[in-house]
């Protein structure tokens, strides 16, 4: 991709950058276990590094995880790292 | 085979082209087929998606374990490396150069349908013999997207952007697709499929308002859903004279329902009008009390907690303060 220009690409390659920004986490990050659960969501400006950009995801989720879900939020608030809902996924 | 990384669901496959492997090898929605009544996955609705299931993968909203995560999004990186201006699928349009503009939707959705298409061949290969003598397993039932009859799903009769059958388990990612908005609704062509329902009040009320003739029938009972019913009291943040039982604070509570799907999601991904993020930000129950809950959460007496703040991968801690610096407080707490 690197000969592209960024003017053919939406949001000027942030929709790329979704994946790279969140590839280089999950390959280098050490403050979460294999098993833990990542959640990645479009948020306002997605994935820019200023804070204020993630409160709204991270009130949204507290709306209905509560406050004893054992929720915790990492790296920019776009991580959320817990043991909820695994009950979902099932056996197979 | 399993799903553990789960996208959120849409009605529409996009930006992928339906003679692509993005779309065509996606299996039927598994909602009901009468969610609409009558007018389920038919053009008529309030636009012409509207009345279709929820069946395609949307990447506002993906969950997983970090390990299968990571194998997800190498693969993710491998396909936006490949991506060339010309793909050779394109129905003319040029709308899929440098896969769909570098859309981030588009490679997951390639990604999911390879998938689906390695799994419909091992289908094939491995259906029993009762299977076969009950006449099934030789092709699933077809399907349409937008209209378009899908008579075999990894070989439609249209012309398509031609897979080959692999061997083993090869394209497998686990993903699967949060179909009946169990965690996230989009809103896009979605709108009027959902309210805010405040279940201690009148609920056939709040339901029946604003309804057209091709919207889908309520299947809200009622019943808040056990998960919500055992997570923590909403109000452990704020003052004791605001506390109830916690399972009557949350039937006091506006809360988001699907109401053609009897579901709560967990959140809500407004890529239909983007504007309601601002006018229904205040619709949301935190809101009301945002600013004491924040100040629970920084104030809060357990060592692990976060305090409204955030652990970075390099161990260093960032505050609520220094995420959200206070000029942006008019707008959060309105």
């Amino acid at each position: 991709m690197a000969d592209i220009s960024i003017d053919y690409l939406l949001g000027g390659g942030s929709h790329l950058a979704k994946i790279s920004a969140v590839l280089e986490w999950l390959e280098a990050s050490n403050d979460a276990g294999d098993d833990d659960l990542v959640v990645m969501m479009d948020a306002y400006g997605q994935l820019r590094s200023n804070g204020a950009d993630h409160y709204p995801m991270s009130l949204t989720l507290l709306q209905t995880f509560g406050s004893s879900s054992g929720a915790k939020f990492s790296s920019h608030g776009t991580i959320l790292s817990t043991t909820l809902r695994m009950n979902v996924y099932g056996k197979d | 085979m399993k799903q553990t990384v789960i996208f959120g669901s849409g009605k529409r496959c996009a930006p992928n082209q339906v003679q692509t492997i993005g779309c065509y090898p996606v299996p039927e929605s598994p909602l009901p087929k009468d969610v609409y009544g009558n007018n389920t996955d038919m053009s008529v609705g309030r636009n012409l998606w509207y009345s279709l299931r929820q069946r395609w993968l949307n990447s506002g909203f993906i969950m997983g374990p970090k390990r299968d995560m990571r194998a997800l999004f190498q693969r993710a990186a491998e396909k936006a490396k490949e991506t060339q201006r010309d793909m050779d699928f394109d129905d003319g349009s040029h709308g899929s150069d440098f896969m769909y503009h570098g859309s981030d939707q588009a490679l997951f959705a390639v990604i999911f349908g390879e998938q689906e298409f390695q799994r419909e061949i091992m289908r094939r290969r491995h259906y029993s013999i009762k299977d076969k003598i009950k006449g099934q397993g030789a092709k699933p039932d077809p399907t349409h997207i937008y209209y378009t009859l899908v008579d075999d799903p990894i070989n439609p009769s249209f012309p398509h952007e031609v897979r080959k059958a692999k061997e083993g388990k090869p394209d497998e990612f686990s993903l699967g697709l949060d179909y009946f908005s169990e965690f996230i609704q989009q809103t896009v062509n979605s709108e009027e499929d959902s309210k805010y329902i405040t279940y201690s009040d009148d609920i056939e009320k709040q339901v029946s308002e604003n309804r057209e003739m091709f919207d889908c029938p309520s299947r809200v009972t009622g019943e808040l859903p056990k998960d919500i019913l055992s997570s923590g009291n909403p109000f452990s943040y704020i003052d004791t004279d605001e506390r109830g039982s916690s399972k009557d604070d949350w039937k006091q509570l506006p809360l988001y329902t699907n109401i053609c799907l009897n579901k709560i999601p967990i959140m809500i991904h407004h890529n239909g009008d983007k504007s309601a993020r601002e006018h229904q930000w205040e619709t949301m129950w935190v809101q009301r009390h945002a600013r004491k809950v924040v100040d629970g959460m920084k104030s809060g007496d357990d060592a692990a907690a976060s305090k409204g703040g955030a652990h970075l991968s390099d161990g260093k801690y960032i505050s609520w303060d220094e995420l959200c610096p206070a000029e942006w407080d008019q707008e959060i707490f309105r």
